[in-house]
């Protein structure tokens, strides 16, 4: 299931300000939770409350045969920015809410499908890697607010739009026109996993702005680890 | 092993699940056919914890949480070792059952360092 980009609305009630109920473990000191509608639903972003609780099945997995799963530096891309779990519930919070940003988990179905971060739509890192020219990725591109065609703002991109019609230029470098980019976050299992990361290097290559890209490196695992909620999606 | 009633459709739909991988795997990239192949375990010990959990919730004494976190006594032999999964682990037991008497020896070397149901489970599912 593939949620919809549009309805994705973060509660203005609770947001990010300090909650009525009594959380003994809060997201932050002045964060006990965050409410998101989504798919008409709301889905409370919080902590699990169990303090004896600890995590178990594939994110309590330490190791990993390296390559391919080797632990990945903070910084992904020149220009993209790393971001943590509280810069991705602001975000949640103010881009999605507007409709400028969106949230993406990159990793395949089978693993998506085992839950995800509230407020994420999954498109898999395979997608960003076909074709460009593909039917996948324009449409791809057209969810993440990106037509094909190279913008037409200055005298050098009207020039370049106009070899591009002629077929004069090759379509690799200026098939997109990235105006009404959204703001993305792409994230996947956690540090060591390398879903997201060719996801942006693919975005990247594609030409999407690097500074309208977001890494949430601690992905899935740390999430977990902060029991923070996870919602499956449905079939 | 017989398993009870009420719990038949459940098993059936894990016995299936084990013969039917729920995902293609992209033939061709090392990388996703690991990926997948995690997904796959992973998938397995949920399965077969949901039905160890649900199992146990007809044995008097023991509740669904120690289908995550029991741990077993140690210094069982080999056929206790077995026993134990039949009588307290249903799920993890059905997956026991698929594996050769090679894999089964390593499973309970397994168990012999960690004897965590969560990583027996995961032992025995990354053997299948």
């Amino acid at each position: 299931m593939r949620m919809s980009i549009g309805c994705l609305l973060v509660s203005l009630g609770c947001g990010l300000a300090v909650a009525e109920e009594d959380l003994s473990v809060r997201i932050t000191e002045d964060i006990a939770y965050v409410d998101l509608i989504t798919g008409g639903e709301t889905v409370r972003i919080q902590r699990i409350q169990d303090e004896e609780h600890v995590i178990d099945g594939g994110f309590a997995k330490t190791s990993r045969k390296c390559p391919p799963f080797c632990v990945h530096p903070i910084s992904v891309a020149p220009g993209v920015e790393t971001v943590g779990e509280i810069e991705l519930l602001e975000f949640l919070k103010t881009d999605v809410q507007n409709g400028t940003g969106i949230v993406i988990d990159a990793r395949t179905p089978s693993w998506y499908q085992k839950g995800t971060i509230p407020g994420s739509i999954n498109i898999p890192f395979t997608d960003f890697t076909e074709d460009p020219q593909s039917l996948t990725v324009i449409k791809l591109m057209e969810r993440l607010g990106v037509v094909s065609g190279p913008a037409e703002d200055s005298w050098m991109d009207k020039l370049t739009a106009w070899a591009w019609s002629a077929g004069l230029a090759s379509p690799d470098e200026m098939m997109w026109d990235f105006t009404r980019a959204k703001r993305l976050v792409l994230w996947c299992n956690g540090p060591w996993c390398d879903q997201s990361p060719r996801a942006i290097r693919s975005l990247l290559a594609l030409g999407y702005p690097a500074e309208k890209i977001l890494y949430y490196r601690g992905g899935m695992q740390l999430w977990q680890i902060f029991g923070l909620t996870v919602v499956v999606p449905e079939a | 092993m017989r398993i009870p009633w009420m719990l038949r459709p459940a098993a059936a739909c894990f016995c299936l699940s084990l013969g039917n991988p729920t995902l293609p795997v992209q033939a061709g990239d090392p990388y996703l056919d690991m990926l997948e192949e995690e997904a796959q375990v992973l998938e397995l010990m949920k399965s077969a914890e949901r039905l160890d959990a649900s199992a146990q919730a007809n044995v008097p004494g023991i509740t669904g949480q120690n289908a995550t976190r029991a741990v077993l006594d140690a210094g069982m032999s080999h056929e206790q070792f077995g026993a134990a999964l039949k009588t307290y682990f249903v799920g993890t037991y059905m997956l026991y059952g698929k594996l050769s008497e090679e894999q089964r020896d390593a499973v309970y070397t397994h168990y012999q360092r960690d004897g965590q149901i969560m990583e027996i489970r995961r032992a025995i599912a990354e053997h299948l």
